[in-house]
């Protein structure tokens, strides 16, 4: 059966619409994975000569014991933002007679077939290898190694049902937050320390191999029944396609917006959109949260004293996270009432300008927010308002543009069971144009004008499509029009 | 108010709708019947310009469809894509009211003619229109599309999933538009018996061609049921 059911989703994936689209984005991360574990690869074999001769340790294996526990907490965190709840289209066989357990079997074991559980055979495997096995023997190596990567497939399960469960809700959030603080505090800040904990514990796989590891082992099966459990009660078509009925909050329309005419309109339609679906509403919880991102860059001074210009890459990431998350399917938020759209009395104009002016605004309250940055000098704050305007001006046009190109519809209304449609890693390269625009204005004129001048170019670029955004209004438009057609019927398939 | 000349759509090779000539007057109701896949939805679709035709052009009261003009005096209803349905239906017609420049009061003037159809299942509900039945989502969809005293109503198969009463109910309120003002109805349907008390016109539609062009409601349902029995 497992066969039949790769087989299918291959199908499903070569017959789809944007088939072209997915190959291209596939490879792409495909290659971006490769990349990363190459110099993952590069940094497991350099790991003993970094800590011996960089850091001066001795006793390498004990020191790099010790860390362990953090690279776990790592782990788990980098876990929460990259790693999706497994897919399977599996209603259309809920009626056939198989069983359920192998559906659930088969989902399970696909998803742990990702570059992420590699990482700590590629960082870890070389040392096992050659600094452990010469003190210790092959079969310790084995062993400890092993434990390591039992570890992360116990993570990755758990992470499963960790965002099933949890995602969104205010505990998963606050045990998101409290590991953060935990792993930041804890040696850091010099409050507590856990290496003593974490060596002890790892050197155990080394005294007596094997035995540390199976219990590990064990952790895995344990973690993989527990998703299997949770996948076997939760397997209805019921949590599958249609949430138990929310009950509608009444919300009045904001008149505000209401008074600005037809774009008003629909921009406090798209606001209820928003706010009425979970997946648009983590994103602005994220884009709250990623405000704060800013503090980890500018607590070490000299930082900023070396490198003036990564708080632009700062400023792009707290001004437009929004809109990258939520631009990049700009279109295809509304892909299932598409037709009523474009047969109501609405212009086109009007439908792009309620989207410029929908990310435009929200990009403005994410500025005015980040406004005490100032705090850390007055060359963020120029920062940021040099990068609002390129947002305002530049950014959320090619942003509109890029997310003409084939737009995918997307259910809004699937419980968050299995919807994680194009959430990932995917939506992070639309986003390269965009933090990458503003340093090829900055790159050229910090050399040659400073780094002052550098920075008003910026603004400059930016200004002039503000000036201009009537016009680039137009522009887009014209091209949606021309695109119209494709992109309805493209949201007709599901 | 409609003229179609010399339309044809197809899919690489295979042709779905070929039409040399239809001209549907102004204030006609135009009932378009065939069997699945006649090409019932995808003419509809290619007169709101939601599909484009592969060839011809589809003209509303004499300008091309490929503008906006056309779309201040026409309601449609074809399927769920024509709904917001995060919205409740409240919201939702407000959002259309909106679009017509209706006041509070007039939009609860006129949803007051459809308070029969809808049986106290539609308004003033804290329901999101997602959570509605099929037949209920139906008269939403059917209800905006009247809105506003359009000249042109499209609805594609209005009667489907909706209850006897309701389907009785829905061609009252229909044949009440009729004969309150002029207004042109294009209505697709599977059910001879419906379409037949509603409309004035029919057109058969067999593997994208028209095959027969009735006029006249009396004996139509004879010649429609004699055509189908073949």
């Amino acid at each position: 059966m497992f066969s039949t059911y790769l087989k299918h989703g291959w199908l499903k994936l070569a017959r789809s619409r944007g088939f072209g689209r997915e190959i291209g984005t596939m490879i792409a991360i495909g290659f971006l994975s490769l990349m990363i574990l190459g110099y993952l690869l590069a940094l497991g074999f350099y790991l003993n000569t970094l800590l011996s001769e960089v850091f001066g340790v001795s006793d390498t294996i004990t020191y790099l014991n010790g860390l362990l526990i953090y690279y776990i907490v790592y782990d788990f965190l980098l876990r929460y933002f990259l790693q999706n709840v497994p897919v399977m289209d599996i209603v259309p066989y809920l009626h056939l007679p198989l069983k359920k357990s192998g559906m659930i079997h088969f989902i399970l074991l696909k998803s742990i077939f990702k570059p992420i559980n590699l990482i700590s055979l590629v960082v870890f495997g070389p040392f096992a290898f050659t600094v452990i096995s010469e003190s210790y023997g092959n079969v310790t190596a084995w062993s400890w190694i092993s434990s390591l990567l039992a570890i992360s497939i116990m993570l990755h399960y758990l992470m499963i049902i960790f965002k099933k469960k949890l995602d969104g809700s205010p505990t998963g959030i606050l045990v998101i937050f409290l590991l953060s603080i935990l792993t930041i505090g804890a040696d850091y800040l010099g409050w507590f320390s856990l290496r003593p904990v974490s060596s002890q514990l790892f050197n155990l796989t080394l005294e007596t191999p094997w035995l540390l590891t199976l219990v590990f082992i064990a952790g895995t099966f344990l973690s993989y029944t527990i998703d299997f459990k949770y996948f076997k009660r939760n397997l209805y078509i019921e949590e599958l396609e249609v949430k138990t009925q929310s009950e509608a909050r009444i919300t009045p329309g904001l008149s505000y917006l209401s008074s600005l005419g037809r774009v008003g309109e629909l921009i406090s339609l798209e606001i209820r959109l928003i706010v009425r679906h979970k997946k648009s509403k983590m994103m602005l919880v994220l884009s709250g949260a990623l405000l704060l991102y800013g503090l980890i860059f500018y607590r070490d001074p000299a930082m900023m004293e070396e490198l003036p210009g990564f708080s632009i890459f700062v400023g792009v990431f707290i001004t437009g996270i929004f809109m990258l998350n939520y631009g990049q399917m700009l279109f295809s938020w509304q892909g299932k009432h598409f037709d009523f759209i474009i047969t109501q009395d609405i212009t086109l104009k009007d439908y792009i300008k309620s989207k410029y002016y929908l990310l435009a605004g929200v990009s403005v309250v994410c500025f005015i927010l980040s406004i005490p940055y100032v705090y850390f000098g007055w060359w963020v704050l120029l920062c940021y308002i040099a990068v609002i305007l390129f947002n305002l001006g530049v950014n959320i046009f090619v942003l509109m543009n890029f997310a003409m190109w084939n737009p995918k519809p997307m259910d809004l209304n699937k419980s968050s069971m299995f919807n994680y449609e194009g959430i990932g890693a995917a939506q992070w390269l639309m986003g390269i144009p965009i933090l990458v625009g503003p340093y090829v204005i900055y790159g050229p004129l910090t050399f040659t004008l400073g780094q002052y001048w550098a920075l008003a170019g910026i603004a400059i670029v930016g200004l002039i499509g503000v000036i201009f955004h009537q016009k680039l209004i137009d522009y887009t438009a014209k091209r949606f029009l021309a695109k119209k057609y494709a992109i309805a019927s493209g949201f007709r398939q599901e | 108010m409609i003229q179609i000349s010399q339309l044809n759509k197809q899919y690489k090779t295979e042709v779905v709708l070929n039409i040399d000539q239809l001209e549907i007057p102004a204030g006609e109701s135009f009932g378009l019947v065939g069997n699945n896949g006649a090409g019932k939805t995808t003419l509809f679709r290619i007169i709101l310009d939601l599909i484009r035709p592969s060839a011809g052009e589809v003209l509303i009261n004499g300008q091309t469809n490929v503008s906006d003009d056309w779309k201040k005096f026409t309601g449609s209803f074809l399927d769920e894509r024509f709904l917001v349905d995060y919205l409740t239906p409240d919201e939702y017609f407000q959002f259309v009211a909106g679009l017509h420049g209706y006041t509070a009061a007039d939009l609860d003037q006129y949803l007051s003619t459809f308070d029969e159809l809808f049986n106290d299942e539609i308004r003033n509900k804290k329901k999101y229109i997602r959570d509605l039945s099929k037949g209920n989502l139906k008269k939403v969809g059917i209800a905006a599309a009247m809105m506003g005293n359009p000249e042109l109503v499209l609805l594609d198969e209005p009667f489907e999933n909706l209850d006897p009463s309701s389907q009785i109910r829905l061609k009252k309120r229909i044949n009440q538009e009729r004969e309150s003002r002029k207004v042109t109805f294009l209505i697709s349907s599977h059910d001879l018996n419906h379409v037949t008390e509603i409309c004035t016109r029919f057109v058969i539609l067999e593997k994208g061609k028209i095959v027969q062009d009735i006029k006249g409601q009396e004996n139509a349902l004879s010649q429609l049921e004699a055509y189908f029995n073949a």
